[in-house]
């Protein structure tokens, strides 16, 4: 009897293992599917990453305006810095400006993502980047989304090597690039949140990591220099001319003037619209990104800074 | 290799895949070897540590075995107690002596020490190795389990990588048996193994790491403060994300083992719901707490030397386990905020526990034991003595936000999930949750688990605590 009962337990058991592999497997699947062909469509953020990568990945050194194509990538700064419409309007007919901005991003996310673009064919007659200071020498990259979107996969050791990344952290980036649901799934879990609590997004200035303290300047600018030549190389490699852009933060004194300084010396532009602490307080939004009025006042000054500059070089 | 990570999972599977379909020696070469690799995957050079001292060890356990001259079996137990030891303090609390050495130094007037060339990097996982080849050489020498034949069988018991970082502590007489023996695939073990890790990962995932978010917060001082607010926030946060990080991680380990054939000791029951600190004690990281009984506190003389012996045995077993945690002296605190607890609870209670099940007398005193533990975590988180004491002094200094609401309910659904859970548990009696119910409950409890992991799932990549210890 017991024996029966054994046997009975047993196939019982497989058949709930059986049952719970499969429809995990299939809600992975599920999952994956449902990634890539649903949360863009209802996901606002990401159907437009994805629509400016395309753009992107289409420019031509000229228009058909016959102006001349700028790429401009970086992060929330250009996000919510720049007013997109009011700056093509600026620099227009000279130039004809394509966006891709993504939060969190920084330089290496930048370097690495614009050597994809380029492998992707996209020409654009200049490329700037768009980081502060404490972007540009950060060694950080933005998990899945970085390896989804903006990694080659080809690139994956150099990432390693160059963000210190561990092994288990490496294979994730392997996995993020090659899976939509796992690339993204830090959006996916933001904007579920947002709607099952829409409360919770109070806590986010809350729960950000902490800014770690910025190296003394010697050590800023020899950083910033080497990367600004690293970035420099790789537009000329494509026939592109480049610039970086240092928008106004209320980050500490962070030696912008003179990587600006140096960077010209090595025929290579820095733009910094606005010195350190020139714009009030009351123009940022959350002590970090310039709002509305903030980006009106930016967006003005930067647009003839950018043809000034542009035709000087 | 993390436990929340995809490669994992991924070396999980091939790993189950291809030792059942192997003869049981060959299982135990597999094993070992994919043990090894689960190590050398945060840095090969740590192998060869791991490697060393097991090899020593199961020489020295045999020369025990085969010794019937007590003095050269006691000195074989010393050689292998300060080797074991040796290795231990030198990589894991050199750069504590170093830093206090420099802070000393600092305080006579020295200057420019250069404290950074000497830093050692902690291998992971050494604490819980250590100790479970120290706990079989005293075996071996007590003769409660008799030394391994196979090098192979040996070095498995020591690596297993279910639970070589973070344990649970196996002892040699439950593993080393399991080890030594084949194994049959039995699919009520491996369902259960499943489900085990699906709620590890829960735990880790959903609740560990988004609780991770307000006690980081709290305690950075995004918050605001310190204030009373910010650090019960802090503190009820921090005590729910590591018992969420650890009991997640060892039931992985433990599910983990069992899709290989292998049972590990339970290393939490429910350490919330204690009603003393004893009982606490009893059921968090039990692999530890029962080492330590075994091997510190019993031959220090435990109960058995009068009243006054009892207390320092107690504080002395809870500051090493203190200091086992860490080499930072807020460890130490924090192990003796426990030691001077036990030993005050056993000056008013004696050995026997106030068994009266009176149901708001049971409540009243698990909530005090709760706060008197979450209390000792400010010393576990805050990493220097006047931090945590800053954090205390301002429970007394009162100010609002609004914003304390909305991360104390935040913090609330996630800690509910655990406590409900731990109910569960608790008036089950089970080694894991809805043991008993039937399998078509339990599949949909496994899918509830794989759809909340996936979906909320904290988004930021965190080792487990444990992992540093």
């Amino acid at each position: 009897m017991p024996l029966s009962i054994s046997a009975s337990e047993h196939r019982k058991a497989t058949r709930a293992l059986t049952i719970l592999l499969g429809a995990m497997l299939v809600y992975v699947c599920s999952l994956e599917v449902v990634t890539r062909l649903a949360f863009p469509r209802i996901n606002h953020v990401w159907r437009t990453i994805r629509e400016d990568h395309l753009t992107a990945v289409l420019l031509h050194p000229s228009a058909a305006s016959n102006s001349e194509t700028m790429l401009m990538v970086g992060n929330s700064y250009l996000e919510v810095g720049v007013n997109r419409e009011n700056l093509q309007q600026e620099i227009a007919p000279t130039f004809s400006i394509a966006y891709l901005p993504m939060s969190g991003t920084s330089y290496l996310d930048w370097y690495f993502g614009l050597r994809k673009l380029f492998m992707e064919g996209s020409r654009p007659a200049i490329v700037g980047v768009c980081l502060s200071t404490r972007d540009l020498i950060s060694d950080a990259t933005y998990g899945g989304s970085f390896a989804h979107t903006l990694m080659l996969r080809s690139d994956l050791l150099r990432v390693k090597k160059a963000s210190h990344l561990d092994n288990t952290m490496t294979s994730d980036y392997f996995f993020d690039s090659l899976s939509s649901w796992m690339g993204h799934r830090a959006e996916i879990h933001n904007w579920l949140l947002r709607k099952a609590a829409p409360s919770v997004e109070k806590l986010t200035p809350y729960v950000r990591p902490e800014k770690q303290s910025l190296p003394p300047s010697d050590v800023i600018l020899a950083k910033a220099l080497a990367r600004l030549r690293m970035l420099n190389q790789l537009a000329q490699r494509y026939g592109a001319r480049f610039f970086l852009l240092i928008p106004p933060t209320m980050d500490v004194r962070d030696a912008s003037n003179e990587i600006q300084a140096a960077a010209a010396k090595e025929g290579i532009l820095v733009l910094l619209p606005f010195q350190h602490a020139e714009l009030p307080g009351s123009v940022f939004l959350d002590g970090a990104h310039l709002n509305p009025q903030g980006a009106a006042i930016f967006t003005a000054r930067l647009g003839p800074t950018l043809l000034q500059s542009l035709y000087q070089n | 290799m993390l436990f929340d990570s995809a490669a994992y999972i991924l070396f999980l599977i091939l790993v189950v895949l291809v030792y059942w379909r192997l003869p049981f020696r060959k299982q135990n070469y597999m094993l070992l070897a994919a043990s090894y690799f689960f190590y050398g995957w945060w840095d090969w050079r740590f192998l060869l540590l791991m490697a060393g001292s097991t090899l020593v060890d199961y020489i020295v356990a045999r020369k025990i075995a085969a010794s019937s001259d007590a003095r050269t079996r006691r000195y074989l137990l010393l050689f292998s107690l300060i080797l074991n030891f040796s290795f231990l303090g030198i990589f894991k609390y050199f750069n504590f002596f170093v830093d206090s050495g420099a802070r000393l130094a600092a305080l006579l007037g020295a200057k420019r020490i250069p404290v950074s060339i000497w830093r050692i990097i902690l291998p992971p996982g050494i604490s819980f190795y250590t100790f479970q080849e120290v706990a079989y050489i005293v075996d071996v020498y007590h003769r409660k389990v008799a030394p391994a034949e196979s090098l192979v069988d040996y070095a498995l018991f020591v690596s297993l990588f279910p639970h070589l970082i973070a344990g649970p502590i196996q002892r040699p007489s439950h593993l080393l048996p399991q080890v030594q023996r084949p194994r049959t695939w039995d699919a009520t073990k491996a369902f259960d193994g499943l489900i085990l890790i699906l709620e590890g990962l829960f735990r880790k995932m959903v609740i560990a790491d988004n609780c991770a978010l307000i006690a980081n917060g709290a305690f950075a001082g995004s918050f605001g403060g310190p204030n009373t607010m910010t650090v019960l926030l802090g503190t009820y946060a921090f005590a729910w994300q590591i018992y969420g990080d650890f009991s997640g991680y060892s039931r992985i380990a433990r599910g983990s083992a069992q899709l290989l054939g292998f049972h590990f000791m339970v290393n939490f029951r429910q350490p919330y719901l204690a009603e003393s600190l004893q009982d606490f004690w009893r059921r968090w990281h039990i692999s530890l707490s029962s080492w330590l009984r075994d091997y510190l506190y019993i031959p220090l003389g435990g109960s058995r030397l009068g009243k006054v012996r009892t207390y320092i045995n107690l504080m002395l077993t809870m500051l090493l386990g203190g200091l086992w945690h860490g080499a930072n002296w807020t460890f130490v605190a924090w192990g003796g905020i426990h030691g001077a607890g036990l030993a005050v609870e056993r000056f008013l209670l004696g050995k026997k526990h106030d068994a009266s099940s009176a149901f708001l007398g049971r409540w009243a005193r698990r909530i005090f034991i709760f706060n008197l533990v979450c209390l000792a975590w400010i010393f576990f988180r805050i990493t220097s003595f006047s931090g945590a004491w800053e954090q205390i002094v301002a429970l007394a200094n009162w100010q609002w936000n609004p914003v304390y609401l909305t991360a104390l309910g935040f913090l609330s659904v996630y800690a509910l999930a655990l406590f409900l859970l731990d109910l569960q548990l608790e008036s089950s009696n089970a080694e894991q949750a809805f043991a008993s119910y039937p399998y078509a409950f339990r599949v949909l409890t496994g899918l509830a688990f794989c759809v909340l992991i996936t979906l909320f799932g904290a988004n930021q990549e965190s080792a487990f605590i444990y992992f540093r210890f």
